[in-house]
């Protein structure tokens, strides 16, 4: 009986990696570049620069926490401009300039993050469209709301209470900030101690097993694009707060970025294992590297072509076969271990048309 | 014997191969003559299909050479080991299902070899025909049925006239006359002198079609002889190295079982079974047997909840909600499935994930899972299941398969179901841990619970079961019991019933079962089997068996438009019609020849990167960058093609700007198909990059493009349509005909259908991915020019919207995101309509909003309505 109890002690680094050691690497990444920081440009790591940095790194990490439990679930989010817009625009129109009614405009951008969230994952399973059509075409239909309620401008500025509200530091750390660590941790914790969450990790992992299994596939990727709307509406709020007079298309700056800190933090694309705590670690390893760029003197411009390449970089030494690669000329025809010949799709034994292989993502 | 005996016509010498750990193929040497039938016969997992993949060139072995016709195969590619002379019939038909028949085949042939495309379809219709299979070529593959995918499968690899042809499992999915037809044709082809590898399970089979054999055990070579010199016997000896009848559990004496019933089912019917009454009783093991595509297995995946079904079903006398996998796991089923690696495993979990899937709540309190408690009950299961894993935590791939499939069992049983079906329990199994799960499912028997089994090997249901229940057609034939479970009643009451089917469509019937292999045939039908006679004579189904006969000559002309590629375009076209329509009713200045030309203009750039939109999308990936591409050229022109530098400028201008489009084409290229990036991450990350070298150029709006060159290109005729407009039709008119008729647009196509088949089918997937992102960024230039026809200023982010609309005018011109599917005809109107929808607008006195949510609907709409068709299509697809 090859039966061991003791785990974690003859882990192989590859076993390692698989198991999750993959979402450390963002932090060994994250904190090289803080440590170089200084190195090259030096207010770049100062008291002043880090409190201009982290209440924009809160509000991209709660966006991007949205987009990690999409993209756990094999799904897209390219509704991230639309519903965060929506959150910028409900927060000051609906108080408008009546600091009693935030509760009521709060209680809005939630409850609109949320719909316009349930409205993408039904899109997704109930009618079947591919995740990407699904929240870009949203995506539209939500930047046409925001027109129509806005009219092209946004009129009011953040009420006051709202505004010092975010604006809040609480041992000198930006409250934003601490807001979004404290939501990383809350759903880090769901995620590995609780059913929903255990069953919310198999389903992405693999949603036809969870099927075969008996799981309600569709019920958690609803959720997780009606959690995500939450997340992406309350950010924008939260910006909304944060700057006063918020631009009506701040939210476009957010689709890529937190694209960029999910697949920087090590979340597969295709859904999978994913970590919103690494996640963070993505979201941190962006904002202080923009920060960085910035002290130095680098134009957006630049950013944007070192952004790109990080992108492609960090995913490409994730997805690359590098092992397949060392074999000298093989093939993707490369069968996983324990895949023996005998086992055959079952499409073939029933006649039932033959579910294409293709990552389900675009 | 001939003059062909002495040549060698396929050599395989000392060939190893390993997938991991597990060594597959152990220094086997193999050789054929020409002029012979050699069966290669082996267990599942003895290397019988890892072999044959090395000889064809699409797997590469670790040590050891293939000779084919005398020559090496220098290069490991299906495209080279077909050059020297090999054809291939997969078990698993290399098909790409989004084709037609004919497509298939065309782009099967070497080019020598290939027909003109005016007598292609003669030419399909000539090698169908061989095969004697009345299947209509213009037929899209998936509608066919799994012994006509065989057939024309087989046709393919007949029509190369191969000097090496491999037959891997030709006659699985065949009925007895078809069987009969292939033995003929593999007659013929020896008698010319080929040489025919023969890989089957079906001893009769090839103690009928051989004149030598070759075994092969656990990776092994072990021995060739003479087919004349075996007895059946002697080759299953030779197969399993062992005596069978060890392998099994003893089952009960007492028969049938006392048990009180705990699965009932009555009236179920779905798409592949009619009308199915069952009950299993506790400590029962039911088997459901059938040539493989009579129901069985979508029997046994409705009663899991996997299948839509009616009728009524029953756990312990409570009534089960239909087609909920989730109702059905509650009602205390638990289900095993035949496809471990897609549905049974997690396979990026650990094996206690996997284990504890389905019964974590039984660990929790309040909610959260106790580590301690599903530590504890994981490793009490894989103790009592003897998993062999180093620890609960390692992956679930590190397991053997046979493992895998024990940590799938412990799942199941950590559900503590009533009822336990399993599908191909035993499939891709090693023997050591096949008999451990036979043990384990008689064991879980006895403890009371039903289980229900398919297996398509109909030896372990006779070892297995207390009772089976042989399907045809979807409906229960024969049911055996007792001593009366044998190979041979089993196989003879499917094979029986087949019979009949054929007979009635005027075959052979004897001749054609007997042809088949089945001993039952010979022997006398167990008594205890009575095959019911009045199923052939019902009515119905012989009107419904009738009617797929007839449509299978020819599909009517409508009916394959409505399934074809192009059916959005007549649609799209109405709709540009009614809006323009509608619009002008509002406002008649609308379709005055000063609108009419400019929103023909307009359409333009959006036209150019829908074209190239739809070559990315086709092959299963998706272009973000196209956006930026466009801003980038935009920003290239307006530097060089200035109304100073005149016609020289431009042209430097736009060859530069075709550079840029390549390199970034490559980039996506590279990254997709080299990193393996997904598309979407892929084209993303070249989004923001291209994005910030356009915006680096021209950090603000700079730059005037030429006047002269702008009038030029906005010329038209009679100020109505713009001559650019007409040469974009043109090129979507070209690009269309190519996409049906020449290989390039069938191996695009196969490549987004499939690239696993499309690589088996011999085309060259990575260059097939490269030229279309390529090709891509190349279109999204040339819409840059028209961009810049409309902006004149070189604005880095003026391009940025175009990667949505791109999109949306494909999916509403009728593509699939999926792949393979998709038209330059409807892309080119989907572009047209989503430019007059813009253009509309202010005609139709309607809002800023608008301009958002109509693209964004329309889009929406468009997917939406796409999808819903592909499910109905799906469930309308032959199921039998």
């Amino acid at each position: 009986m090859a039966q061991t109890v003791a785990h974690d002690e003859r882990m192989s680094p590859a076993a390692w990696w698989r198991r999750g050691g993959s979402f450390s690497a963002i932090w060994v990444v994250t904190a090289l570049l803080f440590a170089i920081s200084p190195l090259l440009a030096g207010g770049s790591l100062s008291h002043s620069s880090l409190n201009a940095m982290l209440p924009f790194a809160g509000i991209l990490a709660i966006a991007a926490i949205g987009q990690t439990l999409v993209i756990q679930q094999g799904g897209l989010d390219l509704s991230v401009p639309g519903i965060f817009s929506l959150g910028v625009v409900l927060v000051t129109v609906i108080p408008g300039d009546d600091p009693s009614k935030l509760g009521l405009g709060l209680l809005v951008v939630v409850g609109a993050g949320l719909a316009a969230g349930l409205l993408n994952g039904l899109a997704v399973t109930w009618v079947g469209i591919t995740p990407l059509v699904a929240t870009l075409g949203m995506n539209g239909v939500l930047l046409g709301v925001q027109q129509q309620v806005t009219g092209g401008s946004i009129n009011y500025t953040a009420t006051t209470n709202w505004a010092s509200f975010v604006g809040n530091k609480i041992a000198g750390i930006p409250l934003i900030a601490i807001l979004a660590v404290a939501l990383a941790l809350v759903l880090a914790a769901v995620m590995r101690r609780s059913v929903f969450g255990r069953e919310f990790e198999l389903v992405g992992a693999g949603p036809r097993a969870a099927r075969a299994a008996g799981l309600p596939v569709g019920r958690y990727q609803l959720s997780s694009y009606a959690l995500a709307g939450v997340c992406y509406a309350l950010a924008g709020a939260l910006l909304a707060g944060f700057l006063g007079r918020p631009q009506l298309n701040a939210g476009n700056d957010y689709l890529l970025t937190t694209i960029a800190a999910v697949v920087l933090g090590g979340t597969a694309l295709g859904g999978g294992r994913g970590s919103v705590i690494a996640t963070l670690g993505g979201v941190l390893f962006l904002s202080q590297l923009d920060q960085l760029l910035q002290v130095l003197g680098v134009s957006q411009s630049y950013q944007y072509v070192i952004q790109g390449a990080i992108i492609a970089l960090s995913m490409g030494l994730r997805t690359v076969p590098w092992g397949a690669m060392r074999r000298s000329g093989s093939r993707d025809a490369v069968a996983p271990p324990g895949s023996s010949e005998g086992s055959t799709p079952s499409s073939l034994h029933t006649g039932e048309p033959v579910v294409k292989t293709g990552a389900p993502t675009h | 014997m001939n003059e062909h005996d002495e040549r060698i016509e396929l050599r395989l010498t000392d060939v190893s191969k390993a997938f991991g750990g597990v060594r597959a193929l152990k220094g086997v040497s193999f050789s054929v003559r020409a002029g012979e039938v050699h069966a290669l016969l082996g267990e599942n997992g003895a290397g019988k299909s890892t072999l044959m993949a090395i000889a064809a060139g699409s797997l590469d072995p670790d040590t050891g050479s293939v000779e084919i016709g005398g020559d090496p195969l220098a290069t490991t590619s299906p495209g080279a080991a077909q050059a020297l002379g090999l054809a291939v019939v997969y078990q698993h038909p290399a098909i790409a299902d989004d084709l037609t028949v004919l497509e298939n085949m065309l782009l099967a042939m070497p080019p020598a070899q290939r027909p003109s495309f005016g007598k292609a379809q003669a030419w399909a219709r000539e090698q169908l025909d061989v095969v004697g299979a009345r299947i209509d070529p213009l037929r899209r593959a998936t509608e066919l049925t799994a012994a006509e995918h065989q057939l024309v499968e087989i046709a393919k690899a007949l029509a190369l006239h191969p000097r090496v042809l491999i037959l891997d499992e030709p006659t699985a999915a065949l009925g007895a006359a078809d069987v009969e037809h292939l033995f003929e044709q593999i007659r013929a082809i020896r008698s010319r002198g080929t040489a025919v590898v023969y890989i089957s399970h079906r001893i009769p089979e090839v103690t009928e079609i051989s004149d030598r054999v070759t075994v092969l055990r656990d990776g092994s070579h072990r021995g060739t002889f003479p087919t004349a010199e075996l007895s059946a016997d002697d080759i299953l000896k030779l197969i399993v190295g062992r005596q069978i009848d060890a392998v099994f559990p003893d089952k009960p004496l007492s028969i049938p079982p006392a048990g009180e019933p705990v699965l009932e089912v009555s009236g179920f019917s779905g798409d592949a079974f009619d009308d199915i009454s069952l009950t299993v009783r506790a400590g029962e093991i039911v088997g459901l047997a059938g040539v493989v595509g009579n129901g069985q297995a979508e029997l046994l995946r409705a009663l899991a909840g996997l299948e839509p079904h009616s009728g009524a079903m029953r756990v312990r006398g409570n009534d089960v909600r239909l087609g909920s996998p989730v109702a059905a796991r509650k009602a205390g089923i638990a289900f095993v499935p035949a496809d471990r690696q897609r549905e049974g495993v997690f396979a990026s979990l650990s094996v206690r994930e996997n284990a504890a899937a389905t019964s974590l709540s039984n660990y929790a309190t309040t909610g959260f899972v106790r580590g301690s408690a599903e530590r504890a009950a994981v490793a009490m299961e894989s103790r009592a299941l003897s998993v062999k894993a180093a620890s609960p935590e390692v992956g679930i791939m590190t397991l053997s398969g046979g493992n895998q499939q024990k940590v799938v069992f412990a799942r199941a049983l950590l559900s503590q179901p009533d009822v336990l079906l399993c599908e191909e329990p035993t499939q891709g199994v090693d023997v050591g841990a096949r008999v451990e799960i036979y043990a384990l499912i008689r064991q879980l028997a006895d403890q009371g619970k039903a289980v229900v089994v398919c297996s398509g090997d109909a030896l372990e249901l006779e070892g297995l079961c207390d009772r089976v229940a042989i399907l045809s057609r979807g409906s229960i034939v024969a049911e055996l019991t007792g001593d009366a479970i044998t190979e041979e009643g089993i196989t003879g009451a499917a094979v029986n019933a087949v019979g009949a089917r054929r007979q009635r469509g005027g075959g052979t019937a004897t001749a054609a079962a007997i042809a088949a292999g089945s001993p039952a045939a010979a022997a006398p039908v167990d008594p205890a089997a009575p095959v019911d006679p009045a199923a052939p004579a019902d009515p119905a189904t012989s009107a419904a068996a009738a009617s797929p006969a007839a449509a299978r000559g020819r599909s009517n002309p409508l009916r394959r438009f409505v399934r074809g590629d192009n059916v959005a375009t007549p649609i799209v076209l109405l709709m540009i019609v009614a809006l323009g329509a509608y619009t002008t009713a509002q406002d008649g200045t609308f379709l005055g020849s000063f609108n009419v030309n400019n929103l023909l203009l307009l359409s333009t750039a959006l036209i150019l990167v829908s074209m190239g939109q739809l070559l990315v999308l086709l092959t299963a990936g998706v272009d973000l960058s196209v956006g930026p591409m466009m801003g980038l050229g935009l920003v290239v022109l307006t530097h060089f093609a200035t109304d100073d530098a005149g016609t020289g400028g431009f042209l430097v201008g736009l060859l530069l700007l075709i550079v840029a489009g390549l390199v970034v084409g490559l980039i996506n290229g590279s990254l997709v198909r080299l990193a393996k990036i997904p598309p979407v991450i892929a084209t993303l990350a070249t989004y923001i990059a291209v994005q910030g070298v356009a915006l680096i150029i021209n950090p603000i709006p700079d730059g005037l493009f030429s006047g002269s060159v702008s009038t030029t290109l906005r010329s038209s005729i009679g100020g109505l349509i713009p001559w650019v407009f007409i040469a974009i039709v043109v090129v979507a008119i070209a690009f269309e005909l190519a996409l049906r008729r020449t290989r390039a647009g069938m191996a695009l196509r196969a490549v987004g259908s499939s690239e696993p088949t499309a690589h088996r089918i011999g085309v060259r997937v990575g260059l097939t991915v490269f030229g279309a992102y390529a090709l891509c960024s190349v279109f999204a230039a040339l819409a840059a020019v028209m961009l810049a026809v409309q902006i004149g200023t070189g604005d880095a982010t003026a391009g940025q919207s175009y990667t949505l609309q791109s999109v949306a005018a494909v999916v509403v011109g009728g593509a699939s995101i999926f792949g393979a599917r998709g038209s330059f005809l409807g892309a080119l109107l989907g572009a047209v309509l989503l430019t007059e929808v813009i253009n509309a607008l202010p005609f139709l006195q309607l809002g800023n909003a608008w301009q958002f949510w109509v693209p964004g609907a329309v889009v929406l709409v468009a997917a939406g309505l796409f999808a819903r068709a592909q499910k109905t299509n799906a469930g309308a697809a032959p199921a039998v």
